[in-house]
Parts: C-alpha cells; sequence; structure tokens
C-alpha cells in the first residue's frame, strides 16, 4: 500500500510531533531514583548524585515528573526528608530531578521518591511509583533486608550491595507490609543517559514475572548496569478524574546496580 | 537490629571461636583460610573536634576487638598505632602537618583493612568545634582523648558499658524509627532514641554525634541547594504538548479529507 507523497508529507511531522509529546503506552512506566554510585567507599568521593526522574528507561523516553511528594533520605535508622533539596532538572526536556547526598558515616542509605499521582489517560488509571534505591558506605550495609515501611515496597531477598550480571537478584514485595502473592513485576534496564536498549521485538523492552504465594521473586539480569523491578498492584482507593473515579496503580519500584564480573588477576 | 544468619561473620563471637576451634580440625588448611576470608574487614575514620576517630569492623555488628589499628602520613610513615578495644574503636590526636592519612586495621589470620582519611577532611589540632565536645559527653572521643595514642586499650574505657545486649536495644530502636519511615522522621526518632538512653547510653551518645555530624556536614549542601533551586516553570511544555496535540489532530483531519482521493487514485 502506497500513500501518495503528499498525504504522506502532511500527516508525518503532525504525527511525529504528538507521538513525541504523548507518551508511550508500549514500555513501561518506571519512577527512577539512580544514584551516581552504588557503593561509597572513597571518602575523598562519598559525594552521591541522585537522578530522579518518570521514565521509560530501556527506551530511555522521556515523561514529566512533576514535583514529588517527598523524596526521603533512610540512613543510619533514621528517615531524612530531602523534599525541599530537590533540584529540578530538564534531561531531554522533560521535568526531572536531582539531589546531592554525602556518606560521611559507614552504613546503608535508602532513597525513596513518593511522587504525585501521574494521571495516565492511555490506561485510563492514576500511577504512583513508591521508588527506592540503595547505597552502601564504607563496608556496612546491614539492614538491607529490612522494609522501610512504605506503603508498597520491594524487600531485597539478596544483598544488593554485591551483585554481578547474571546473578539472579531476588525480592519480596509488600503492599502495606503483607506480601503480595501472584503480583506482577515488570522489569526494564536503564542503559545509561543518552543511551537506549535494542530489543528484538518491543515486546521484550519490559519483561514480567510473577511473584510466589509468599510474594517473593528472582530474577537474572544478562548485563551489568542498573536494573529496576516495579512491583505493581492496584490500590484500594480511588482517585477523581474530571468527576469520575479512577483506578489507581501502585508501583514499588526498586532499582538495583549489577557489576560486570572481571576476568581473574594474578594473586599476588 | 537481627544479625543476619545467613553471613557466616555474623556470628557471635563466642560461637565462632567455637566454630573456628571445630575448623581446625579440619584437614585442609587452605580451606579454613578460605572461610575466614569469606569476609572483609573495614576500618572508617572520621574527624572528632582535634582527633581523628577509627572504626574496626568485619560488619557494623561485629567489631574487631585487639586489632592493631595504625595511623601513617602520606609518605607512609607510621605516626601512631595502638589496639582496637572492645567495641573496635580507637580515637588518635589529629598529627599536625597535612596531606592524606592512611589507617591500617590488622585484625589478624591476614585480615586487613585501609582507609584513606583525606587531607581536606584532617581536623586543626587548634581548632575543636565546641559542638563535638558539648553534644557527646559519653563518646569514646572524649574518654579516650586523654589516653590516646599511648598504644592501648586504655583508648575505650567508655565502650565497656557499650555491651551488646545494649547495642542491640539501640538498634532496635533505630529499627522501629525506620520501620514508621513515612510518619514525619526526626521527631520519631528523637523519641525512639531517647527511649533506648537507659539501656544504652553510650550507644545512645554515638548516635547523637552521627547526627551532629551528619547535620553539620549535609546543612550547607541543603542550603545551598535550596538557594540555587530554580523557579519552576509548568506552563511551558503544557504550551508545547498542547501545540502538538493541535498540529496531530489536524494532520490526521487532512489525512481523513483526502482518503477519498486516495482511493480514486489507487484504482486508476
Amino acid at each position: 500500500m502506497k500513500f501518495p507523497r503528499k498525504t504522506f508529507a502532511a500527516i508525518l511531522p503532525a504525527a511525529a510531533v504528538s507521538l513525541a509529546l504523548s507518551s508511550l503506552p508500549a514500555a513501561a512506566h518506571f519512577g527512577m531514583v539512580i544514584p551516581s554510585k552504588p557503593t561509597v567507599m572513597d571518602a575523598a568521593d562519598s559525594r552521591v548524585d541522585l537522578d530522579i526522574r518518570f521514565w521509560h528507561p530501556f527506551e530511555n523516553a522521556g515523561m514529566n515528573l512533576e514535583k514529588p511528594a517527598s523524596f526521603k533520605i533512610y540512613s543510619g535508622g533514621q528517615a531524612a526528608d530531602a523534599t525541599g533539596d530537590l533540584k529540578e532538572a530538564k534531561p531531554s526536556g522533560f521535568t526531572a530531578w536531582t539531589c546531592s547526598w554525602k556518606a560521611a558515616r559507614p552504613g546503608l542509605a535508602a532513597f525513596v521518591l513518593e511522587p504525585k499521582p501521574y494521571w495516565e489517560p492511555a490506561e485510563d488509571k492514576f500511577i504512583v511509583h513508591y521508588t527506592k534505591a540503595y547505597v552502601d558506605a564504607f563496608g556496612d550495609d546491614e539492614g538491607w533486608n529490612e522494609p522501610l515501611g512504605l506503603k508498597t515496597e520491594i524487600v531485597p531477598r539478596i544483598r544488593p550491595g554485591a551483585l554481578y550480571a547474571g546473578n539472579a537478584f531476588a525480592g519480596k514485595v509488600l503492599l502495606d507490609g503483607k506480601p503480595v502473592a501472584g503480583g506482577e513485576v515488570e522489569v526494564e534496564w536503564y542503559p545509561g543517559p543518552d543511551k537506549k536498549g535494542d530489543a528484538p521485538y518491543e515486546s521484550m523492552v519490559t519483561q514480567t514475572l510473577l511473584t510466589d504465594e509468599n510474594g517473593n521473586f528472582a530474577f537474572s539480569p544478562p548485563v551489568p548496569g542498573w536494573w529496576g523491578f516495579a512491583a505493581l498492584s492496584d490500590a484500594d482507593y480511588k482517585l477523581q478524574q474530571e468527576g469520575a473515579d479512577k483506578d489507581v496503580e501502585l508501583g514499588a519500584v526498586l532499582w538495583v546496580y549489577f557489576h560486570e564480573f572481571r576476568p581473574a588477576a594474578a594473586a599476588q | 537490629m537481627p544479625r543476619a544468619p545467613e553471613r557466616p561473620s555474623a556470628l557471635p563471637r563466642p560461637r565462632a571461636a567455637a566454630a573456628l576451634s571445630m575448623l581446625a580440625a579440619c584437614a585442609l588448611a587452605a580451606a579454613c583460610a578460605s572461610r575466614a576470608e569469606a569476609h572483609g574487614v573495614y576500618v572508617f575514620a572520621y574527624a572528632s573536634g582535634d582527633e581523628i576517630c577509627t572504626e574496626s569492623y568485619f560488619t557494623r555488628k561485629d567489631r574487631v576487638i585487639g586489632g592493631k589499628i595504625s595511623m601513617s602520613d602520606a609518605s607512609g610513615n607510621e605516626l601512631a598505632s595502638a589496639s582496637t578495644g572492645e567495641d573496635g574503636n580507637h580515637c588518635f590526636k589529629a598529627p599536625q602537618g597535612e596531606g592524606d592519612l592512611t589507617f591500617i586495621v590488622l585484625a589478624g589470620e591476614g585480615h586487613r583493612g585501609e582507609f584513606t582519611f583525606p587531607a581536606a577532611d584532617r581536623p586543626r589540632p587548634a581548632a575543636a568545634s565546641p559542638d563535638d565536645s558539648a553534644s557527646a559527653p559519653g563518646s569514646s572521643g572524649d574518654a579516650s582523648g586523654s589516653a590516646d595514642t599511648s598504644g592501648n586499650a586504655s583508648g575505650s574505657p567508655d565502650t565497656s558499658g557499650n555491651a551488646p545486649g545494649s547495642q542491640d536495644s539501640a538498634g532496635a530502636a533505630a529499627t522501629a524509627v525506620t520501620a514508621s519511615g513515612s510518619a514525619a522522621s526526626a521527631g520519631a526518632a528523637g523519641t525512639a532514641s531517647g527511649g533506648a538512653a537507659p539501656a544504652g547510653l553510650s550507644a545512645d551518645a554515638a548516635r547523637s554525634i552521627v547526627r551532629e555530624e551528619l547535620k553539620a556536614q549535609i546543612g550547607p549542601l541543603a542550603r545551598a541547594l535550596a538557594e540555587a533551586r530554580e523557579d519552576k516553570t509548568p506552563g511551558l511544555r503544557e504550551i508545547v504538548g498542547g501545540l502538538g496535540w493541535l498540529a496531530g489532530i489536524s494532520g490526521l483531519v487532512l489525512w481523513l479529507k483526502r482518503r477519498p482521493e486516495l482511493s480514486a487514485g489507487r484504482k486508476d
């Protein structure tokens, strides 16, 4: 089937513009909290910059993240509200946020984004992704398998600070502190700034798995980098959109870093 | 916080000793050695007033007791050494001079941890911050100040009160705070730490030092971030997005209008 060239020329720019500016329902939405480094071991390089987005990670396609409801830093047994420290950023022209943190003591830090509900017309529902990432400092990551008490969250069952590409990562999905049986977990790779993944088919951009009866799941990424796990549940409440009650999708998102496994070096 | 049962290094000391003596029967010395090296040893150092305090640990719960801790200058000259106390800690008087300092802990069986203390963080011997002495009456920093660098266990008189039990209860309090994380954090943390005080005064004091230090280090950064924060420009993207939709819809209309021509053209 051939379009006359004129017609095609008339459609193309308009279609391209509207496509670029609407969200892409084919790729999964992910809250993103990406630390500039997964581990701090050097006191002279102990600053961690956090890249906070609402994004399609694998395809590196942007969405706007309006100013989050909260951004918290859990460390040393305390949660500090860093919402006021968020700085607006414009990666690829989309609204995103950054925050800086300095590891001052040994210990595990958890960074948690709670966004405002995002209305997704294409799915006729709101999306709220509680998004978490960990950074361990100076050899201490105790507490990595303890829940923070979020509305919904993935609690690691494999130490997240020591993973190689090809290792399984395992976690437990909690909603209101209780395991989610048979829950859906979407998985995507974030190739990094200015890069996108190359999936054989569009249907392979997002991988999906289900939790078992105890809310547990495991997944082995094939390549190093940041991998996002989004455990999705339906909220037990509705939100109003133009006077109508709409469903709310709750996401427990966890970003985990997988290191390249290096070849053996000569022993001393 | 409960010990992580799956980590061999988390064995309480007496049981670890028992396990080691059992393993002594093991015919393969190499296997024994690899058991011993199944966890790292770490040393962390931080400035506290006119001292530099060190913490040596296998995990944060499993400290290096009676290990040799040494402080060297940038050219590798050992400036002072001491034994780590019951809690794995030792404070050195800050030496004169410039450059990075290296702290090395030797914990037996080939366990060696090293930490580079950046030159920029070195305290000036004269400029003891009044904050530290005021907020931490029972801290290891204060108590060991007089005993420091003389080389031995007297460096930790205060820490003998810091029995595992009291540490645990402080840890439990911290966990409780973490679990209630979504509630307002700072207030909750204060209350919980207060509750733990009778059981573990020195752990509590240590926590207050940590808090003070974190505040001191993060405070200016947070202020700078807040000052540098840009004003939000909410209108722009929505306007461009709206234009995109308009263009898209008019493109669609154009196409629909030309469809009869198109099919007519195809018949020819």
